[in-house]
């Protein structure tokens, strides 16, 4: 049995319009494995991570199930929470958003443990004299040593899975990539699995063992990080992965994109959400909406799916 | 040749809120020269100063020290007025295009609106056919001319904005992370219609973004700015295989690759220097560099030139004229 297990799992918004940001995802996660969601702006990524952590907005309701070690998080309340609290860490795109401004990180970190496991924790996520800043203010820090407090302060409580949302987008590029290898590292040290939720797929490259690409609410194609990036099967996944600009291109040339733009929430149409902006879709893709399906731990949403190697 | 814009010794300080500690200084003694047609890529992590020398340039902020020259002429001590007269020739593109147009006007009122400060003659027809035209070279359909910001897409506001900019057909446009709040199957489209444009109207440009990537594939030349400071200035075909300054290296090093085998480094400690500010003395680098030495931490470098037109602000770079090599991972 996975961790993580998320079957059919729908989130909806309701108000003037009413949005379905997540449409029947499954998605498992294995213990001490990582899994990167990978989509762009609005695909929905956010909103199944924020389903799972029982954070989404008051006018969101999330159908389906989400089982942790065998048990359901979905509506369960105040069990559910404890659950979360006890066996899932979160880690967020904004450090400063996770930490009191107004209280000194020591006594932050000290809330879930001992002041002793505060600063082995501090050690743990490699910030240099940990003593020292136990005693400060988040504002004293740079955002990159922040956002290690900030996964300290996710781990005070050995999780068994850590929820992380784009947890490097805001920072520097530089820091970035020590942030990377430090969640890589932890999650070796700590027997810790991992839900990674992020628009870059550089981050996840070095970093997930199974990568699933969201699109419109749905996930469109998921495999293994090696198989996928040497040849992804979903003509959106292609298309993403050729349109990352690389410092290895030639001077000059246009950057790949994918025409158009992904359909506004709210404004799903029958077929194939991808069809639109798909070079190889054909007149079926318009009427019918391709299924999921998974096959020998690979699964793709397409009704004609690229070779594997034929890019 | 003149240069069309040339900068010397630029510096902007910013004050503290309350003025109790010391100013800011966010850009520190910058020179650089931009030829006509030519797109110069500025790249630095946040707080470097790049953004704000974008500003300078348009006056938006006011100068410590140093001049800008356009054309030949000095620009930054010209009355409001004056300026006024060469604004046109310069525009700027910001990061965000939900916050660069007015969400009470339709798109082709904003792209149009430059017109009425300009070119306070014209007619209304007439503003709404070179609007529409704007429109037109950008790649937006003739249907969007109607439509308020919020009813349609980044790429598309972001399309709206280098319209708007385009307009009155001037010789510089500075763009601020045009492409950074944008989704990556979107942002490709902007760079190759910037790239497009620039060529076709032999506009000359300054591109700052923190994505060495997007910068190299748009620009002949590359600068990096390093806290407040330009650390080197080098032909993208140079800067690339053999990086001159060690901070360079370091944000090569850093763009991630995306390789199926693609092998991460250990997690290293935070560095000590990422939360100083510049030292007063010395390299602004010093606290991160792994090449540093004693000299480094007195003695500030000066931008040195260097082969093949590249400039360095490094004292130890006459060690490696072949460029620094990738740090082993």
């Amino acid at each position: 049995m996975a961790l993580l297990e998320i079957t059919g799992l729908t989130v909806d918004f309701s108000g003037s319009r009413a949005v379905r940001a997540v449409d029947h995802v499954d998605l498992s996660v294995e213990r001490e494995s990582c899994v990167a969601i990978v989509g762009e702006s609005g695909s929905g990524k956010s909103q199944l991570l924020l389903a799972c952590t029982g954070l989404l907005a008051a006018n969101g309701i999330a159908s389906g199930s989400v089982r942790f070690d065998g048990r359901e998080l979905l509506g369960a309340g105040d069990p559910a929470a404890r659950i979360r609290g006890r066996g899932i860490g979160f880690v967020f795109q904004d450090a400063s958003g996770s930490l009191t401004p107004h209280r000194r990180i020591g006594d932050q970190l000290a809330e879930m443990g001992t002041p002793a496991d505060a600063e082995r924790m501090l050690e743990r996520v490699r910030l240099p004299e940990a003593r020292r800043h136990l005693s400060e203010y988040p504002h004293e820090l740079s955002g990159g040593m922040r956002q290690r407090v900030a996964i300290a302060a996710a781990l005070m409580q050995r999780p068994q899975l850590l929820f992380a949302d784009e947890p490097t987008t805001a920072l520097d590029v530089t820091v970035q990539a020590e942030i990377v290898a430090l969640l890589g590292d932890l999650c070796g040290e700590l027997g810790m699995a991992m839900l990674l939720v992020t628009h870059d797929l550089g981050v996840v490259s070095g970093l997930a063992d199974r990568i699933a690409v969201m699109y419109a609410g749905r996930i469109v194609e998921s495999a293994g990080t090696v198989d996928f990036l040497s040849g992804p099967r979903h003509p959106y996944s292609a298309g993403l992965l050729a349109a990352v600009p690389s410092i290895d291109d030639p001077p000059g040339a246009e950057l790949r994109t994918i025409a158009g733009a992904p359909p506004r929430p709210g404004t799903i149409l029958p077929g194939c959400r991808f069809e639109p902006r798909c070079a190889s879709a054909q007149a079926h893709c318009r009427v019918e909406d391709p299924p999921f399906v998974e096959q020998g731990g690979a699964g793709i949403a397409c009704h004609y799916p690229l070779q594997r190697g034929g890019r | 040749m003149s240069a069309l814009l040339e900068l010397r010794g630029v510096t902007v300080r910013y004050a503290s809120p309350g003025g109790r500690r010391l100013a800011v200084t966010a850009v520190d003694d910058a020179s650089f020269s931009l030829a006509a047609g030519e797109m110069l890529g500025l790249v630095g992590e946040s707080g470097c100063g790049k953004s704000t020398l974008g500003r300078a340039i348009l006056r938006l902020v006011p100068l410590a020290a140093g001049e800008i020259r356009w054309q030949g002429r000095r620009i930054d001590a010209l009355g409001r007025r004056e300026f006024r007269g060469l604004r046109r020739e310069l525009q700027l593109v910001f990061q965000d295009p939900h916050a660069s147009l007015d969400p009470r006007m339709t798109i082709i009122e904003s792209i149009g609106e430059p017109l009425r400060s300009f070119e306070p003659g014209m007619s209304g027809p007439e503003r709404d056919e070179r609007a529409a035209a704007s429109l037109h070279e950008v790649g937006l359909a003739a249907e969007l001319s109607e439509r308020y910001p919020h009813q349609a897409s980044g790429g598309q506001l972001q399309r709206a904005v280098i319209a708007r900019a385009l307009i009155c057909k001037p010789q510089l446009i500075v763009c601020d992370e045009p492409v950074s709040a944008l989704d990556v199957s979107v942002q490709g489209q902007i760079v190759n219609l910037l790239s497009r444009i620039r060529r076709e109207r032999g506009l000359a440009g300054l591109f700052i973004s923190h994505n060495l990537a997007v910068v190299a594939g748009l620009c002949e030349r590359v600068m990096v700015m390093y806290l407040g400071r330009v650390v080197e200035i080098a032909p993208r075909v140079a800067l690339l295989p053999a990086p001159l300054h060690p901070y360079t290296r370091m944000l090569l090093d850093a763009v991630p690759r995306i390789a199926p085998q693609a092998r991460r480094p250990a997690a290293r400690a935070a560095a000590a220097g990422e939360r100083n500010p510049p030292p007063a003395v010395g390299c602004a680098f010093a606290a991160r560099c792994p090449h540093v030495l004693a000299r480094c931490r007195k003695e500030r470098p000066a931008l040195q030139p260097m082969r093949d037109g590249r400039l360095v602000a490094c004292h130890r770079a006459p060690e490696w004229p072949g460029g620094l090599p990738p740090a082993a991972g």
